[in-house]
């Protein structure tokens, strides 16, 4: 870390005013980014967070990945993406976007004596820890919160979608906390069909070990809408999934499946895995339903997860729009799902 | 008198497990002109939830770093033992799918599924057989159907259990919805085309088999179409297509020991010796138990076709390994392996016939042989052959209530049953008419039984009624002994049939001690 840059910003105060007053290992706190170094930053005796872009850790990467390209179009990758984040970010502002975590302020650090001098940086408003810290899977005082949280995750992907930008990178460690509140961090992965994204050409763009079944087979639909907004459907039923069994839908799937049909066995076409993914994913379900006691609950959350996580896309959603739009992968009713749940929820506590 | 197990015409149809243990024993593995390619998707690095956990020993994080473990299939990392570790300690404050999840990667799984079986002998039998234990697995598939209709394996799984507790129409139902769900698929047509076949349903399974998109194209279709086509009396129009896949090296050896098995039957019936070694040589590059058990058969028809089954270390080779010590008389053994093939396929009939007919015929066991048949009763009820047999046993130790009450399940000449089984459910209607104390009806149905025998030219089964029928003259003191022990002394003592050896020593010693103690 001697010749790095990104990571030797502590005690600086940068050029924006921010004093650097703490790093943060990879802790609760991180976005969820790698090719990053996190700190507290604090100005006006406002405690924030700083997203430092790791260039020499983007770079051992990416030369890792493919050793032949130059230096040149890594920094050129770099910027991009650096620059997608702070104008999505922007973007979803200017959209009236609430439910995630903006950029407060984009900028750069020139820091002396190193190979790489140059530090852009994002800084965010400081998440009180990231929501694995706050679950607890024996409490039922948390039962209401986690659907509260489940609710807002759910308001800010619709909100997302409503602008037409697809998260893609929903996982524990990328939602945040502000007073109990949830918010939905690191939208750098994120899709959006109006900006020109350094990402546009992947097919999945968030964390492969929370893909949904299509991604890891190698199967997915063409259509852009389609495609991405099924993943995030996916992609928040495994939040639920987590919430409540603190394992992701994708392990539960994995768990249930025979080695030969795993992604990395499987050679076949996805028409042939299909049954099997589905007896799969039954058992995951009824696997899931150990994790809740009270019926009605178990029952509205597993049907919820069903239609959100359905392993083959085209079936995805609620079954009410897949009959009436052709695809089922709008949030609303899954946003008043969640919001009854809750409410619901908090009424048995009081009771 | 006894209907005996025979090792009748047998083709390349699909043996029928649980999805489980088909899955495990490879069955499903898809690599169809794929041979050589890579895996679709790389593993993922599990560093940043490594990371994320090694600063944050929560269960929340544990469980993340397990699952992004079992989904890029990594088992031995210290970081992940240690977190499901940490689960397992913590198990008031985990899942019970984190926990059963942690158990997977700190327990060892040293015994596979597909080994439970091997070590199972026939003492087990009562322990083992009991329709309660699939009637409360019926239970639970039809609950799990209803959380998840759509699943097509649960219809299968449900299709099968039925099966094995003789409820035709529901397993033939259960396995149309699993049709429905998914017609396009290896493992569920795989499964109809058995049950329909098992149920006489030739055309229905050989139509869903060549209707699909996969024929011609999957080798493990492929190979059951054409065997149902010639069970169908027809000729396959996927061989050539056959041909060309054992031929393309796009397969690997385990992928078409079944099409290399069903082409060399068809190359044997038709009487092309020369070309069905090739094909059998072919299938038994990597065989499976259907495949061996194939050239066991085919062994038998031709001679030149013989091989040492124990050559081959194949999983569930129980059908192959009973024949092979059945042929070699080697019957403790072959009673051991005949359970073995019965609990893998319980559905199947084959090898309840096999067993009753080995612990009767040559172990003088009857219990055992009754235990077999009564076990068949379960998935063929009211079978004619089933039930001779076990009246017949039931006879012999003068259980003349038990046996009369089986033999009332049948009416007097049931449809559909076979002329041989009519002759012998005769010869037992004989049976126990003498052991009831009616010698006279007794020796006139043993009569009918033996001039039908050879009206039809089948001397086995005429040698065998009219031993049985001189055993119950001895028995009786009767005057017609000497006339009938004159017919027995013209049966051969060293025939081809081992029981019809032992049972006409059994009758001439009995005859002699007969009359000593006459005298």
């Amino acid at each position: 870390m001697k010749d790095n840059a990104a990571h030797n910003l502590l005690g600086l105060t940068l050029k924006s005013g921010w004093k650097v007053v703490e790093k943060i290992t990879k802790t609760a706190n991180s976005t969820g980014s790698f090719f990053s170094v996190c700190y507290k930053v604090e100005k006006d005796g406002e405690l924030c967070f700083l997203k430092a872009f790791d260039f020499n850790r983007f770079l051992g990467l990416s030369k890792m990945e493919d050793p032949t390209r130059s230096v040149v179009d890594i920094i050129s990758e770099m910027t991009s993406a650096y620059k997608y984040e702070r104008d999505l970010s922007n973007h979803c502002k200017n959209q009236h976007v609430t439910k995630i975590a903006f950029v407060r302020e984009a900028s750069e650090e020139h820091v002396e004596g190193f190979t790489y001098s140059f530090v852009p940086y994002l800084i965010f408003d400081l998440a009180d820890g990231d929501v694995r810290m706050q679950l607890a899977f024996s409490d039922q005082l948390d039962f209401a919160w986690k659907l509260g949280s489940l609710h807002d995750i759910a308001v800010g992907l619709r909100q997302l979608h409503q602008i037409e930008v697809s998260h893609q990178d929903i996982k524990p460690s990328n939602i945040l906390l502000f007073n109990r509140k949830s918010k939905l961090g690191d939208i750098g992965r994120s899709l959006c069909k109006t900006l020109n994204s350094p990402y546009s050409d992947y097919t999945f763009t968030g964390d492969a070990n929370y893909a949904p079944p299509e991604i890891m087979y190698a199967y997915y639909e063409n259509d852009w809408h389609k495609r991405v907004f099924a993943t995030d459907c996916y992609l928040l039923g495994s939040m639920v999934v987590f919430y409540f069994s603190g394992i992701s839908m994708s392990a539960l799937l994995m768990k249930n499946l025979e080695p030969n049909f795993r992604p990395e066995s499987w050679q076949g076409d996805f028409a042939q895995i299909k049954p099997y993914l589905a007896d799969a994913f039954s058992k995951a379900l009824s696997e899931f339903g150990q994790c809740i006691e009270n019926e009605f609950f178990r029952s509205e959350l597993t049907q919820t997860i069903e239609y959100l996580c359905f392993p083959f896309p085209e079936k995805r959603g609620h079954p009410i729009d897949i009959s009436q739009r052709g695809n089922g992968y709008s949030l609303e009713r899954f946003v008043s799902k969640f919001d009854l749940l809750f409410r619901r929820a908090e009424l048995n506590i009081m009771k | 008198m006894a209907n005996i197990f025979e090792n009748k015409d047998r083709r390349v149809i699909p043996n029928w497990r649980s999805f489980k243990k088909t899955a495990v024993l490879g069955e499903l593995d898809n690599n169809i002109g794929r041979v050589n390619k890579q895996p679709i998707r790389s593993l993922i690095s599990i560093d940043e939830y490594i990371e994320d956990w090694s600063h944050n020993k929560t269960i929340p994080h544990a469980g993340d770093l397990l699952s992004s473990a079992i989904v890029n299939g990594i088992a031995n990392n210290e970081h992940v033992l240690e977190a499901a570790q940490f689960i397992l300690g913590n198990s008031a404050s985990s899942t019970l799918p984190q926990i059963s999840l942690a158990k997977r990667f700190v327990t060892s799984n040293d015994k596979l599924l597909t080994d439970k079986l091997e070590n199972i002998t026939i003492s087990e039998f009562a322990s083992l057989v009991d329709p309660k234990l699939i009637w409360n697995k019926i239970k639970e598939i039809k609950a799990a159907i209803i959380g998840f209709p759509y699943n097509p394996i649960f219809y299968v799984e449900l299709a099968r259990n039925y099966s094995i507790v003789g409820q035709e129409k529901k397993a033939l139902r259960a396995m149309h919805i699993a049709l429905n769900l998914s017609p396009d698929n290896r493992f569920i047509l795989r499964c109809g085309s058995r049950l329909f076949a098992h149920y006489d349903e030739i055309g229905i399974a050989h139509d869903i088999l060549r209707k699909t998109s996969l024929a011609g194209i999957d080798p493990w279709i492929t190979s059951a179409e054409i065997s149902l086509a010639t069970l169908r009396g027809r000729s396959s129009r996927f061989l050539k297509k056959g041909f060309e896949m054992l031929n393309s090296n796009n397969f690997s050896s385990s992928n078409i020991t079944e099409l290399a098995s069903a082409i060399g039957t068809v190359e044997l019936i038709d009487g092309s010796l020369k070309k069905s070694k090739q094909f059998f040589k072919k299938s038994l590059l990597a065989p499976n138990d259907n495949s061996l058990a194939q050239i066991e058969w085919a062994s038998s028809k031709e001679p030149s076709l013989r091989i040492d089954i124990n050559e081959f270390h194949v999983k569930h080779n129980f059908e192959a390994q009973a024949l092979e010590n059945f042929h070699s008389n080697h019957l403790t053994e072959c009673i051991d392996n005949t359970f073995r093939w019965f609990l893998d396929m319980p559905f199947s009939k084959r090898p309840v016939m096999l067993g009753a007919h080995i612990a009767n015929s040559f172990l003088n066991d009857q219990e055992t042989s009754r235990g077999f048949l009564k076990a068949g009763l379960i998935s063929h009820p009211n079978d004619p052959q089933i039930i001779n047999n076990l009246v017949y046993s039931l006879a012999l130790e003068n259980k003349i209530e038990e046996a009369m009450k089986f033999m009332n399940l049948l009416t007097d000449n049931p449809t559909g049953a076979a002329d041989i089984t009519k002759i012998c459910l005769k010869a037992t209607r004989g049976l126990l008419c003498f052991r009831s104390g009616v010698p006279d009806m007794g020796r006139s149905l043993y009569l009918e039984a033996i001039e039908k025998a050879k009206d039809i030219k089948n001397q086995y089964y005429n040698w065998l009624a009219i031993l049985n029928y001189a055993r119950e003259e001895i028995l009786v003191k009767s005057n017609e002994i000497e006339t009938i022990m004159e017919t027995v002394a013209r049966i051969p003592d060293n025939t081809s049939a081992g029981d019809v050896n032992k049972l006409k020593k059994e009758v001439v010693e009995l005859h002699a001690k007969s009359k000593v103690a006459l005298s």
